[in-house]
């Protein structure tokens, strides 16, 4: 069968009506009409080792304008979820080191041990909130110390799986001859063991004893100083640091760090084998 | 190495319309080859035996061999024909237990050429049957495509259920199912990426394509280790009685291909050699920036051992390179290459209806992304793969099996972390079993199972299958009603971004250990018909997905990459019209589609989620000149939109808030919640041939890709928020001499 003049002109019209359809605008916004929130990001963590806390704040822009924008005008506050202590933060503009510069906010306070920090950035047209919790201190037991050639005074701290960070064992020792003070500390790397829901560790008592007296220039035969206590500090970091590697679906990053000295008691016949008071 | 299954399926059937027959040596067999006057093997060809008490039917396989078994003693009209060809008509006598030997040369015949016959005692149409296309070298010859060198992508493109992203990225999506999903054949040689850079090439030219079978789902026990589509493609043989080849340049491809007898009637050589030359047309022609190189090599030496075996060694190697973000300043740079070696020894019993298959193989696929003209990550992986099949020809009723084992090596380096760094070799084997019967004429029942383990990881699988296609009676016109419904599983995974249609780096590696393995069960239900002098399809099907890996929006492809753990779904009716007259040709492919992916949080639709797919092909032949039309629309991918941007920080625990300007990072809306802008393009073709001295023949085109010029998006660049185009309206002339 062959094509008719109709089916042809049918054809015709069709490639037609296609060429005419090349002007169709195929325009795409990458952007969503309006924010979802969270509108804001902040950036920083609360620090239990130091009074003043400081975060920078940020909008979601929608352009790639360079230099970034220093969007906005915030009230920032925060409130210690429980107590309902209420600190309202202070406003900077910092330089960042392109040029830039960017919203920094600062409060003094000393965040503590198991409590949880609401942060809320407000602007005219949003709210922010977001929260982190401060590690609680664990508790310490002190275990059977260990003597031989050398004394080790195991510890113990529960609720741990693994070693805490910047963990370090302060010694405050006095000098009988004129009585002066020294707090001396000493990094512990070593990294203990997991003992079912608690970590423990060894504090290397004679082998710290030697150091002290080396670093405070004291022969080797010495027993005047005096041993006025032994403390454990390390710090906690909040279940959001877990997170610092896995980019999240929101932006920003808001976490905490608990900051934690324990003294340990020391058996008083251990005494007389590290040569102290 | 996974043989092919339509040469077994479609090797040789007899179907007896007559009773029930008590023991084999009452029945004679026939078998022997059909061969053209080029002593090429022709495939598909019906054998006819025409009794007092009924037919019997058989179809030649690739090679020319065909073989009908439990015919009863007796004298029958014997009729061999094929589209093209001259019938040939005998008379036969045949005794009981008989094993008689015939074999046919059949001479072309122009008149039959350039339209539809429809041998009304095609017992099995290769064409459609419950998700099973078969393709032939021949139907390319329709397609408008911009270059003389026909393509299998570019038919491809214009299936319905067959969608693609954009014009560029080698990207194949089959009624929902990811490119890795997919399962590529090239003379039963795996091949990991045969798309090229541009779409609508690939390494399978027209020139030395016999037959594809494209299962778009519900595959047979036959083939397994994806949860996909399956392109299975069996390569000519090559002429075996004189020196044929051609000549082809275009902007898009220069090509050759020679095929050439080695002994004259028993050992042939075919090869063929395409590379681009768009960059080079695009910078000195017409001033565009098309930084697309693609090329193929393929070679193949085939000869015939006996009357009833042959073998043959196959090459393929092909390389890809270029900027799929094309002509903008946004580097999307990626090269690939495909390398695989092969061999197949195909024998038939001269005295049992038993045929055997045994085909080994080696296959590389390796591939980097660059920025900045440097490696930035690169991948790999080596398979060796071996596979011994039997098939058991009892009449009406056939039991094919095998056993195949692959043993695949990965590498890869996404990033300079030694994480970022694998390598592990996996073996893999199994076993496969699948009754192919055909209890009445037009009636084919194919149930079966695939075993597939892992034994390094301890994994295996237990995979029942079945596919179906009865005739509808009660409809004039000879249509049938088929079905398929199976079990996969997907043993190797794809590390892709499967997030950005631009980045289609993949790295592959096995699934992880103890750890559940994407799974998909296939359903499909279609009526069929070709018997009239149009062809009609329509298909519905579903597809569930369970355990597959998708990263997380906004991560980079890494080692540690977040993969969301996704469920959900494809579904859809796929349906396909043709027609053909004296000097005109239609074609009109339409596919509607769903899928839906959860994460666990949420649906959403995936990149790749196109809902409305239409094709149509327009040939028109006037005064010898052939004037070809092809338009495609597909409705608008999904994408996501940006909440907003903002300054991802460094964090130091030592440090509360430095003084860093920090990376500039996206905050991504609702994933895929918005859709692009619908794609559609005009490709117009014209040409014609003329003929040369000593049989040679001319042929020269002129064409226009995107006839209109319509900007059609491929992606939004997150990097530059810029929007990347397909291609733009590229005119172009292409030549071709063909000798014989």
């Amino acid at each position: 069968m062959r094509p008719t003049r109709s089916r042809l002109n049918a054809i015709t019209f069709v490639a037609l009506f296609l060429a005419t359809s090349a002007g169709c605008d195929t325009q795409v916004e990458p952007f969503i009409d309006e924010f979802e929130a969270p509108v804001h990001v902040v950036d920083g963590f609360l620090d239990g080792s130091t009074t003043e806390q400081r975060v920078r704040i940020q909008k979601l822009r929608r352009s790639e304008e360079r230099p970034l924008p220093v969007l906005g005008e915030y009230d920032v506050s925060s409130v210690a979820v429980g107590d309902g202590g209420t600190v309202v933060w202070q406003d900077s503009i910092i330089t960042l080191d392109d040029g830039t510069s960017a919203h920094q906010f600062s409060a003094s306070f000393v965040p503590q041990p198991g409590v949880r920090y609401q942060l809320t950035v407000a602007d005219d047209e949003a709210q922010t909130s977001v929260s982190t919790t401060v590690p609680e201190a664990p508790q310490l037991s002190t275990l059977v110390p260990s003597v031989t050639t050398v004394v080790v005074q195991p510890v113990a701290l529960s609720g741990l799986i693994g070693p805490p960070p910047n963990l370090y064992v302060s010694y405050v020792v006095v000098e009988p001859e004129d009585g002066s003070r020294h707090t001396i500390d000493y990094t512990y790397t070593t990294p203990g063991r997991r003992r079912q829901t608690a970590w423990e560790f060894d504090v290397f008592l004679s082998a710290d004893r030697m150091r002290i007296g080396s670093d405070l220039n004291r022969p080797a035969s010495d027993t005047t100083l005096v041993l006025e206590s032994v403390s454990v500090h390390f710090e906690l970091f909040s279940p959001e640091w877990d997170q610092l590697d896995l980019p999240v679906r929101n932006p920003g990053f808001f976490a905490s760090i608990g900051s934690f000295s324990i003294p340990v008691s020391i058996d008083p016949t251990l005494r007389d084998i590290l040569r102290v008071k | 190495m996974i043989a092919r299954a339509s040469l077994l399926l479609t090797l040789v059937l007899s179907v007896q319309s007559v009773g029930v027959q008590n023991a084999d040596a009452q029945y004679a067999t026939l078998r022997g080859r059909v061969v053209s006057t080029a002593n090429e093997a022709i495939d598909g060809v019906n054998v006819v035996l025409r009794g007092d008490d009924g037919r019997l039917f058989g179809n030649s396989t690739q090679d020319g061999f065909y073989l009908i078994t439990r015919i009863p003693a007796g004298r029958y009209a014997l009729s061999v024909s094929f589209i093209g060809f001259a019938t040939v008509v005998d008379t036969l006598t045949l005794e009981a237990g008989g094993n008689v030997q015939r074999n046919f040369v059949l001479e072309e015949d122009a008149s039959q050429l350039g339209q539809v016959v429809v041998e009304s005692e095609r017992v099995e149409s290769r064409d459609y049957i419950a998700g099973l296309r078969t393709i032939r070298g021949s139907d390319l010859d329709v397609l408008p495509g911009a270059s003389l060198s026909r393509d299998l992508a570019g038919y491809l493109l214009t299936e319905a259920g067959v969608v693609t992203v954009g014009d560029r990225g080698g990207q194949l999506f089959v009624r929902g199912g990811t490119p890795s999903q997919n399962i590529f054949l090239l003379d039963g040689m795996r091949v990991f990426q045969p798309l090229h850079l541009i779409n609508a090439y690939s390494i399978y030219p027209a020139d030395i394509v016999a037959f594809a079978d494209v299962f778009s789902s519900g595959y047979g026990a036959y083939y397994g280790g994806r949860t996909g589509a399956v392109i299975d493609v069996s390569t000519r043989n090559g002429n075996k009685e004189r020196t044929a080849g051609s000549l082809s340049v275009s902007p898009f491809l220069a090509a050759g291909h020679v095929e050439t007898p080695i002994i004259k009637e028993r050992v042939s050589f075919l090869a063929s050699v395409r590379q681009s030359l768009l960059d080079q047309y695009g910078q000195n022609v017409i001033s565009r920036n098309l930084p697309f190189e693609y090329g193929d090599r393929f070679f193949k030496l085939h000869g015939f051992v006996n009357e009833t075996s042959n073998v043959s060694f196959t090459v393929l190697r092909s390389n890809d390179r270029g900027n799929l973000a094309g002509d903008t300043a946004v580097s999307r740079e990626i090269g690939w290459s495909n390398e695989a070696y092969g061999a197949n020894y195909f024998y038939l019993s001269p005295e049992l209806p038993v045929l055997t298959e045994i085909t080994v193989g080696t296959t590389r696929f390796s591939t980097e992304k660059f920025e900045d003209d440097e490696v930035a990550q690169s991948a790999s992986v080596e398979g060796i793969d071996a596979s011994f099949n039997f098939g058991y020809l009892l009449g009406a009723y056939q039991i094919h099996f095998g056993i195949f084992a692959h043993t695949t090596k990965f590498r890869y380096e996404l990033g300079p972390l030694s994480a970022d760094r694998f390598r592990e070799s996996v073996t893999e084997g199994g076993f496969f079993a699948e009754a192919r019967l055909t209890p009445a004429t037009g009636w084919h029942f194919v149930p079966g199972f695939r075993i597939q383990t892992f034994p390094s990881r301890g994994q295996s699988y237990l995979e029942p299958r079945v596919r179906f296609s009865v005739p509808i009676p009660d409809l004039l016109g000879g249509w049938s009603f088929s079905g398929a419904w199976g079990i996969y599983h997907q043993g190797l995974v794809a590390l892709t971004d499967d997030r950005s249609v631009s980045d289609v780096f993949t790295a592959w590696a096995p699934s992880a250990q103890n750890a559940a393995v994407p799974r998909s069960i296939h359903y499909s239900l279609g009526l069929s018909t070709d018997r009239r002098r149009w062809r009609f399809t329509i298909e519905a099907y579903r597809r569930t997905i369970e355990n597959l890996g998708f990263p997380a929006l906004g991560e980079p492809l890494r080692v540690g990459t977040r993969l969301l753990e996704i469920s959900g779904f494809s579904r859809g009716v796929d349906t396909g019209i043709e027609r053909r007259w004296v000097n005109t040709y239609v074609r009109v492919t339409y596919g509607l589609a769903e899928t839906e992916y959860n994460d666990g949080q949420r649906s959403f639709s995936p990149p790749h989620d196109r809902r409305h797919s239409l094709s149509t092909i327009l040939q028109y032949t006037w005064r010898g000149t052939r004037i070809s039309a092809q338009w495609q629309y597909g409705s608008g991918l999904p994408y996501t939109q940006i909440n907003g941007l903002f300054q991802r920080l460094p964090v130091d625990a030592d440090d509360p808030v430095s003084n860093a300007a920090g990376e500039r990072e996206l905050l991504f809306a609702d994933s895929y919640a918005s859709r692009l802008p619908a794609y559609h393009r005009l490709d117009l073709t014209a040409e014609r041939d003329f003929a040369l001295p000593a049989g040679a023949k001319l042929t020269l085109q002129l064409a226009a890709i995107n006839t209109y010029d319509r900007r059609n998006w491929f992606d939004l660049d997150y990097e530059t928020l810029q929007r990347l185009n397909q291609l733009p309206f590229i005119p172009s002339m292409a030549a071709k001499v063909s000798f014989r």
